[in-house]
């Protein structure tokens, strides 16, 4: 365990100069989870590339982080360096104290929940079925190998471990075993704790900037909750991490942070993918085509496991041929699939809620949040359409995966929706200040 | 007015719904009945079938073949389950499945793998090598 702790923390340090350099007013607890966000793409990239060397992994990491160390310590050209975005308005101004108690009993609620999430998640080696089949077998089988096992990959009897999803996670694994000194998986789930941890204190101090306390220390709380995948030892705890940061930097108008966040994302899951086109494509629709393409460096970071696994031969099951046969049967039977997406959905009350504080919300409010609800919508429209072409019977991908993907758009989509109801309380003098200067 | 009651329920609503009161309880409950099941629930299936294994891993070394012949013969309904978890518990060996996706048997696995673990089933003719478990490990070249 203290071996694990010590990578993580590790992982943690190596990120902190790299998020300077990004952002030099990175502060509190955003720094501290982008750190860690960071520090665990950088450990991939150096897995990806290096040979498995520990010494020579670490002092790569190190020389990374001292450049970037470097780099944020030297003068900037005005303009150049990542500043918070101030056009959506502050929570400035005197918190009343009871509303001071409250945001401590929700700070106290958030941080209980992540305490016990480090409990859950420790209970024992991860037991879900997709950690021993795809995630940690591929780390498992690498860590043997000492380093990436194509001939693992391209075999066809290893089809089932899903060759072609890429590799943020397995690699993460295999760190965390180099520091340990062997495979002991029993204490991996403390990777998940930190991405939700990560995640955590980004958003909190994102939403401290946005709205008054309490509501800030509220939102913190909601998703504590839903950054707490229940999924241990699968890619869904880093992805909803990497994805749910990168879409909130994205709405702060932060893209360096959302373009690298946005490739880990794209690093870590196959959806991650599909959200960057999305982001993209919902810039492109919003009219914002120059912010889409400030999004490059996401597609930067996620390019060489495209290329390995083009180079390998390395297909996605989904790929399979006769997609527009199996498209069009099950379009054909739309409301058989409709009622067997709607029986799987989880949160339904949750998801129920989402559209109704929309409406709720001020159209000026809304209007600004378009385009990051439709990357919401963009996504979930590709999830639909995958298990529309899905090579594997319907029901059986369905109920097997969707009450797992739902979930990974729910802490975004929690954020923006609860942001959008606490504003309705803005006193109305800086609803008018805020207007104004979204209109520059 | 109708407005900020309106999002002041709504707010309310969402947090009392996105709070998790279980994990929020971990922390001053008893979680050794919790633990054990979770640590038992990815062997659940077939009882006793990791620990054959890990005494196969023993008993064999990187690079071999190994082809897994349990008693379903069906991939959707257990062989898959049998499959995967030799493929993590034996890893740097060459596991080998003895039925497909379509639940075809693959009788070229079951004559190249150097070595057949047969676990609550008949063993192939061959060198045992090791038994346990209600499996047995066959050496067949």
């Amino acid at each position: 365990m203290i071996a694990v702790i010590a990578a993580i923390v590790g992982m943690t340090v190596i990120g902190l100069p790299i998020t300077l350099a990004i952002d030099r007013h990175a502060r509190g607890g955003a720094l501290v989870g982008l750190s860690f966000l960071y520090g665990s793409g950088a450990v991939f990239l150096a897995m990806l590339f290096l040979p498995w060397n520990l010494p020579l992994i670490v002092v790569a990491l190190i020389v990374a982080s001292t450049a970037a160390w470097w780099s944020a310590r030297r003068p900037r050209r005005a303009g150049a360096a990542e500043v918070p975005s101030t056009t959506l308005g502050t929570g400035s101004g005197a918190t009343p104290g009871r509303w001071r108690a409250i945001a401590m009993v929700a700070d106290v609620a958030a941080v209980t929940t992540l305490a016990g999430y480090a409990l859950f998640a420790t209970l024992a080696p991860p037991w879900e079925w997709d950690f021993w089949a795809i995630w940690g077998l591929k780390a498992r089988v690498f860590f043997e190998r000492g380093g990436i096992d194509w001939r693992f990959l391209e075999s066809r009897w290893n089809a089932f471990a899903h060759p072609d999803y890429p590799l943020l996670v397995p690699l993460n694994f295999d760190f965390l075993a180099l520091v340990s000194g062997g495979w002991n998986d029993r204490w991996f789930g403390i990777l998940f704790v930190a991405c939700a941890v990560a995640l955590v204190l980004i958003v909190r101090d994102l939403a401290e900037r946005e709205v008054p306390q309490p509501f800030a220390s509220l939102i913190a709380l909601v998703i504590a909750g839903l950054a707490c995948t229940r999924y241990v030892g699968l890619a869904e705890g880093a992805f909803v991490a990497f994805g749910t940061a990168a879409i909130l930097f994205l709405r702060n108008a932060r893209f360096v942070h959302a373009a690298l966040l946005f490739g880990l994302a794209a690093s870590t899951k196959q959806e991650g993918v599909t959200l960057l086109m999305a982001a993209v494509l919902a810039l492109v629709l919003a009219g914002r085509a120059r912010d889409a393409l400030r999004l490059w460096p996401a597609f930067a970071i996620a390019a060489p496991w495209w290329i390995f696994a083009l180079a390998h031969r390395l297909q996605s099951d989904l790929l399979a041929s006769g997609i527009l046969e199996r498209a069009h049967a099950r379009l054909a039977r739309f409301g058989d699939f409709a009622s067997l997406m709607s029986r799987w959905t989880p949160d339904v009350t949750q998801e129920d809620l989402v559209p109704a504080a929309i409406l709720v919300a001020r159209a000026s409010d809304r209007r600004r949040e378009a385009p990051y609800l439709l990357i919401l919508v963009l996504q979930s429209a590709a999830m639909v359409f995958a298990y529309l072409t899905t090579p594997y019977g319907l029901q059986w991908h369905i109920a097997t995966s969707w009450p797992r993907l739902a979930r990974q758009l729910e802490p975004a989509a929690a954020f923006i929706v609860l942001v959008l109801l606490a504003k309705i309380f803005r006193r109305e003098e800086d609803q008018a200040h805020a207007e104004a200067r979204s209109d520059h | 007015m109708i407005r900020r009651v309106a999002a002041a329920t709504l707010f309310a609503a969402i947090v009392a719904i996105g709070a998790e009161p279980i994990l929020m309880s971990l922390p001053f409950r008893d979680r050794r009945p919790m633990a054990a099941r979770y640590a038992g629930r990815a062997d659940l299936q077939f009882r006793g079938y990791s620990r054959f294994l890990a005494d196969v891993r023993q008993r064999t070394s990187r690079g071999d073949s190994i082809a897994i012949m349990v008693p379903p013969r069906r991939w959707e309904f257990g062989y898959s389950y049998a499959y995967y978890r030799a493929s993590y518990l034996l890893t740097g060996r060459e596991v080998l499945p003895l039925v497909d996706r379509q639940d075809r048997l693959v009788g070229a696995n079951f004559h190249e793998a150097r070595y057949v673990a047969a676990w609550r089933m008949q063993p192939p003719a061959g060198e045992v090598v090791l038994r346990s478990h209600d499996g047995v490990l066959v050496k067949r070249r």
